[in-house]
């Protein structure tokens, strides 16, 4: 039964993918020509159209589509157009950096998220509820931008306990990491406490206190694991995000990630680049919806696969 | 809730003391000395390290900012930009009677970082594959398409014979043009393939390539103790790293990360008041607002009186004052008055003046008593941060003269693809167009004035058969008086009849830890930082 589920759910993927990077395309050639920013503008008419020819950029497009879907289909993904080196390898620097990154930040959201949403919600309307809500909407008011450069004011240029900017130690991944930590963090422990709010009105919470069972055991036991299903599928989304496109935080704290990269690649209109890390990001979108959907069936017995 | 206050507080007085006036910098200023090895890490937080690219035969115009380092040119420059032997990989040269063979000399002793000697057949090979198919350097093309063959008779010969004689040449084959004239190591480069070699390049130049990732930094350490050229490498270790964010590359200055940063005019007081050295060049960056459509009869602009008028309203003086931070030099055109760069002798240039007094009177003479529509377009642009704000105090000063600008955003490459580089029949604009333009000071020849003044030029504001006639004249000088003349002529048209409104030069910042460097020369040269002078300026204590 999961075997074919499994199956109809890729072959879902494949085609949904197969639609977006048509898309990608059409898009990418809509941004514009990638000529103007890889030549000064003084370059003679006919080195342009030589460049031009050079690059496959004069070719028809049903015949750039062609080399598009060769490149794709054998993972090559070609050459980025701006530096010549393959695209391939260029993803392949970038993406521990980000997985890194987005890999801290989900970490440390869920590891305080969980207190926060769990007690929050436990003791709703309490003086404690009402300071921690307070706190998780500043974190999740806090523009990141703002916030990264005044963690870098303080913690870089003032007290100088940490690295400005940069990677290569774990001392780089601290400043970014709580950036993106203070938005996520945010977000999980918020719906956390709203979907546990939720849950413990239901019968079943009910019973469970009526059977005479602890607050403590009713809430982690029986509830918390229920109200998990909204946030596993916000979290799953947000990874994605945050390792795809954290332009943001990578930008100010110069994060050689995938998003920095992506950045390069559209102010650049270098579509191979901008090709490669949609249909990445796309495909990345789909296999972790496709976890998301498998750990239901965990975290609730009731949901199954094909239902 | 009072703790709450309380912690705000503190963190906001933390905010408050890392502000410029809060952060004073106490570093002696460094006095250079001589040294007689390479000392010490050098690491310099950089917007963009340009395109990725190592080969010079496929790197983009952006690229050569790192090459410098690396390689070594046939033709090298002195620190004015003229044409120097001694600083060449041809120790010297001569050219035939009908200006079409040039044999040159090739200095011997030069290694490249993997210990082969360098050779003709480096030399040969180098401009060989600029011929190949792949090849996507516009200036690459454009020097392949000229040499029509070029041989090594022996070891320390080069025999190149171009198609088409011109002064300028030399400027392809040194870093006056490009960087694409560097020299590679042939065997090298056909053992470890072409994409090997463009992301781990091997040259002569000072310094070689310890770690790479494209796009984000770049490791370099010295490829010998003493390089033929640049003397004692400087720095035992050259880290240039890539931080778009502006506040960051402060941030990482002022806290120590790094010990130099490429920051905007606008910075440049915050950057003094803590104390960092300030270097600026600022004769790289050309900026000017280009009038478009000049032959349509039609429009305003297609009356000199109303180009003059333009010119008149803008006060350069107080954009590069007030919006630059003087980062900047007003009075210069953007033509080549001789064919060496160091000798900018048209002083006519100074006169571009402000007088909205007379702007008004020119408009009234013309016709365009009460205005009329304009638009610029504008947006932001690379190496010019300003420029948005420029233009919107350009468009307040036309304003002031009675015209109704209108500023347009546009993201740069569109506006080049779409609106200004579409070749010379540009016919369907309905609105003088203008946009305020920099990049490097590549008009220095004919070659390229052709291009935004005749009347075939991909990204020409005229179609003037006068015009054309000089440019021709000058792209045919057969000597560098009759080119200075030509390029004078020339120069004084353009000025009378205000075919582009010159704004002034400018070109990057650079704040760097006193304790760390005093000095940064600055090459006279249109492309690149003069990155590769890092590596022989003088140490300070």
């Amino acid at each position: 039964m999961i075997g074919r589920v499994l199956a109809q759910r890729l072959v879902e993927t494949l085609g949904a993918l197969f639609i977006f990077s048509l898309i990608v395309f059409g898009l990418s050639r809509a941004s514009g020509d990638p000529i103007g920013l890889l030549l000064p503008p003084d370059t003679p008419a006919d080195i342009v159209a030589e460049v031009r020819h050079t690059l496959g950029l004069d070719a028809p497009l049903p015949v750039q589509l062609g080399i598009y879907y060769r490149d794709m289909l054998t993972l090559n993904f070609g050459n980025s157009l701006r530096s010549r080196l393959p695209v391939r390898d260029l993803i392949a620097e970038r993406l521990p950096a980000s997985l890194q990154l987005g890999g801290f930040a989900l970490l440390w959201s869920v590891l305080l998220a969980f207190p926060v949403g769990v007690v929050s919600a436990a003791r709703r309307g309490s003086r404690l509820d009402t300071g921690l809500q307070v706190f998780v909407a500043t974190c999740l008011a806090l523009p990141g931008f703002w916030f990264g450069l005044l963690l870098i004011g303080v913690f870089a240029v003032s007290l100088r306990l940490l690295p400005a900017g940069g990677s290569g130690s774990a001392a780089n991944l601290v400043l970014p990491g709580i950036t993106m930590v203070t938005f996520l963090f945010a977000s999980l422990a918020r719906l956390l406490r709203s979907s546990l709010l939720e849950v413990m009105g239901s019968q079943y919470v009910t019973v469970a206190r009526a059977k005479g069972l602890a607050e403590r055991v009713v809430l982690w036991r029986h509830a918390l694991r229920n109200a998990l299903i909204p946030v596993v599928t916000f979290g799953g989304t947000y990874v994605v995000t945050f390792i795809s496109s954290a332009i943001v935080i990578e930008t100010v704290f110069a994060w050689p990630g995938i998003g920095r990269l992506t950045l390069d690649a559209l102010q650049g209109r270098d579509y191979p680049v901008m090709q490669a890390l949609m249909l990445l990001t796309a495909a990345l979108t789909s296999l972790v919806n496709l976890a998301v959907d498998l750990s239901y069936t965990v975290l609730d017995p009731r949901i199954r696969l094909g239902d | 809730m009072k703790r709450l206050i309380a912690i705000l507080g503190a963190l906001l007085f933390i905010v408050a003391a890392c502000s410029p006036g809060g952060q004073q910098t106490t570093a002696p200023q460094a006095k250079p000395q001589q040294q007689d090895k390479p000392q010490g890490e050098f690491r310099i937080a950089l917007e963009t390290l340009g395109s990725a690219a190592f080969d010079p035969a496929v790197a983009a115009w952006t690229a050569q900012l790192t090459h410098q380092f690396i390689y070594d040119t046939l033709i090298g420059l002195d620190a004015d930009g003229n044409y120097e032997p001694k600083r060449s990989i041809a120790e010297s040269w001569n050219a035939s009677a009908d200006g079409k063979t040039y044999t040159f000399k090739i200095r011997d002793g030069v290694t490249f970082s993997n210990g082969d000697k360098l050779t003709s057949e480096d030399v040969v090979y180098s401009f060989s594959r600029l011929k190949e198919s792949w090849v996507t350097s516009p200036d690459a093309v454009v020097i392949a398409k000229n040499i029509s063959s070029i041989t090594a008779p022996d070891a320390r010969t080069v025999v190149m014979t171009v198609a088409q004689p011109s002064l300028v040449w030399f400027s392809y084959l040194s870093t006056r043009s490009a960087l694409v004239a560097a020299i590679i190591p042939k065997k090298h480069v056909e053992s470890v393939g072409r994409e090997t070699f463009n992301k781990t390049p091997i040259g002569s130049g000072p310094y070689k390539i310890e770690k790479n990732n494209p796009g984000v930094s770049l490791t370099l350490v010295p490829s010998a103790d003493r390089h033929w050229d640049a003397g004692i490498p400087r720095w035992t270790k050259i880290d240039l790293s890539v931080v778009p964010e502006e506040a960051t590359r402060r941030a990482m200055l002022q806290s120590g990360q790094v010990d130099a940063a490429s920051i905007s005019r606008g910075s440049i007081p915050q950057m003094t008041q803590a104390k960092m050295n300030i270097l600026t060049n600022k004769d790289q960056l050309a900026t000017f607002v280009v009038p478009f459509n000049t032959w349509q009869k039609n429009l305003p602009i297609s009356d000199a009186r109303v180009r003059k008028a333009l010119s008149l309203a803008v006060d350069r003086e107080s954009l590069c004052k007030n919006l630059l931070q003087g980062a900047c030099e007003t009075g210069w055109i953007s033509m080549p008055y001789t064919w060496d760069p160091a000798r900018k002798n048209f002083t006519g240039a100074k006169d571009w003046g402000y007088d909205p007094s007379q702007a008004k009177a020119l408009l009234k003479e013309a016709g365009y008593a009460d205005g009329f529509d304009i638009q610029l377009f504008s947006g932001a642009l690379a190496g010019l941060a300003e420029a948005q704000d420029l233009n919107e105090a350009i468009a307040g000063m036309y304003r002031a003269i009675g015209l109704r600008a209108k500023i347009t955003p546009i993201e740069y490459s569109a506006w080049v693809n779409s609106t200004w580089c579409v070749g010379p029949n540009r016919q369907d604009l309905p609105m003088s167009t203008m946009f305020l333009n920099p990049y490097g000071n590549r008009f220095w020849t004919m070659t390229h004035a052709a291009i935004l003044y005749a009347s075939d030029g991909r990204c020409t504001v005229a179609h003037d058969p006068a015009l054309d006639a000089m440019i021709k004249a000058g792209q045919n000088a057969p000597t560098e008086e009759e080119y200075i003349k030509a390029t004078t002529t020339l120069g004084e048209k353009i000025k009378s009849e205000a075919l582009a409104t010159m704004l002034f030069q400018t070109g990057p910042v650079f704040a760097a830890d006193p304790a760390k460097l005093t000095e940064w020369k600055f090459p006279r040269i249109p492309n690149g930082l003069g990155l590769r002078n890092l590596a022989s300026i003088p140490a300070p204590k």
